[in-house]
């Protein structure tokens, strides 16, 4: 489920879909500026994939479930601001065509899953793949322990989104403390999905993963200085 | 099933039909992180009917035939085409975005 109509108040949800469709607007600017002609109809299919991973949810704990966002996984796939355009097409996708996500919470559910979750999360990528250069498959390892982080940062999103203009008026403590522990549980199945989905492209097609061409370019600087 | 196009299709019907049985057979029908902290801290009620709430795929179902299994499969697949048509109108206007900046570019450096 998204972020549904009535959790966030009126005037908090339009200022965030104002920013969200500036947000997009960048990304779908700055995606432009290295992808190439070749690269769309893999950006198309990718968009199709999260689309039907996303229907699929897998058991967290008793009572809970969790599926993968993709957050992650499409940004090392596409670069983040590709991830970016391709998670914003699949929740719009979905709270048009399947009801899923409220149409007033939009912006709130691009922010989150399409924008803070591809860019926060491509940030940390690279952080990771810096920090430990020496790991084995360092990219596909790099990328599911971001994905994992990158599910409870999105949530803070809400968080964040729920403080400033929450319909409910509930202690915020034990609300974020929720919010963040069963995020941090879903993250662990983000995390696997995505290291082995990207190890799997990796293995076979190394040159469509523009996280890891980037890498390597960075990788042959360094080995020529 | 020689031309790109084509060949892009079946790969789109083959993940998601894939994707979409997996799902329909055992997919985890418990509340997700959002719905399961609302419920827990009593904000779920807050929740709106949403406003398509009555389009043919709300939910991930339809009521087409009488198999639970073929409704999923088919909003699954029906949903990853919308996505793959949409994601791939949105990238060409990605690269219609690159060539007029660097058209603007080009003029300025004239």
């Amino acid at each position: 489920m998204h972020i549904p109509d009535g959790f966030i108040n009126g005037a908090t949800s339009a200022g965030f879909a104002v920013a969200a469709v500036g947000g997009v607007g960048i990304a779908i600017r700055q995606a432009g500026t290295y992808l190439n002609e070749r690269q769309v109809p893999l950006a198309g299919l990718v968009a199709a994939f999260v689309f039907a991973a996303q229907m699929f949810n897998f058991p967290v704990i008793p009572g809970m479930s969790g599926h993968l966002i993709g957050g992650v996984l499409t940004a090392v796939l596409l670069g983040p601001w590709g991830g970016a355009v391709v998670l914003s097409v699949v929740v719009i996708v979905q709270g048009i065509f399947f009801a899923d996500g409220g149409l007033s919470a939009l912006g709130l559910n691009i922010m989150n899953i399409g924008l803070i979750i591809t860019l926060g999360g491509y940030l940390i990528y690279l952080g990771v793949l810096r920090a430990f250069p020496a790991m084995r498959s360092p990219v596909a390892r790099s990328a599911g322990i971001a994905a994992f982080l990158s599910v409870p940062l999105a949530s803070m999103g809400f968080v964040i989104q729920f403080i400033i203009g929450g319909n409910v008026d509930i202690p915020i403590g034990g609300m974020v403390a929720a919010i963040l522990g069963v995020h941090l549980l879903i993250g662990v199945g983000e995390g696997v999905l995505t290291g082995l989905i990207v190890g799997t492209v990796m293995h076979n097609r190394p040159d469509l993963v523009y996280g890891a061409t980037r890498y390597i370019e960075n990788r042959a600087k360094k080995a020529r200085r | 099933m020689r031309s790109p196009t084509a060949r892009l299709v079946g790969a789109t019907l083959l993940i998601a039909g894939v994707v979409a049985i997996a799902a329909s057979r055992c997919s985890s029908s418990a509340p997700d992180g959002l719905e399961y902290v609302a419920e827990q801290q009593g904000f779920a009620t807050a929740a709106d009917e949403h406003s398509r709430s009555n389009v043919p795929m709300a939910g991930y179902n339809t009521s087409l035939t009488n198999s639970a299994v073929v409704n999923t499969v088919i909003t699954g697949v029906v949903g990853a085409l919308i996505a793959l048509i949409l994601g791939l109108a949105v990238f060409r206007l990605t690269l219609r975005a690159r060539s007029s900046t660097t058209n603007t570019t080009e003029k300025t450096q004239r």
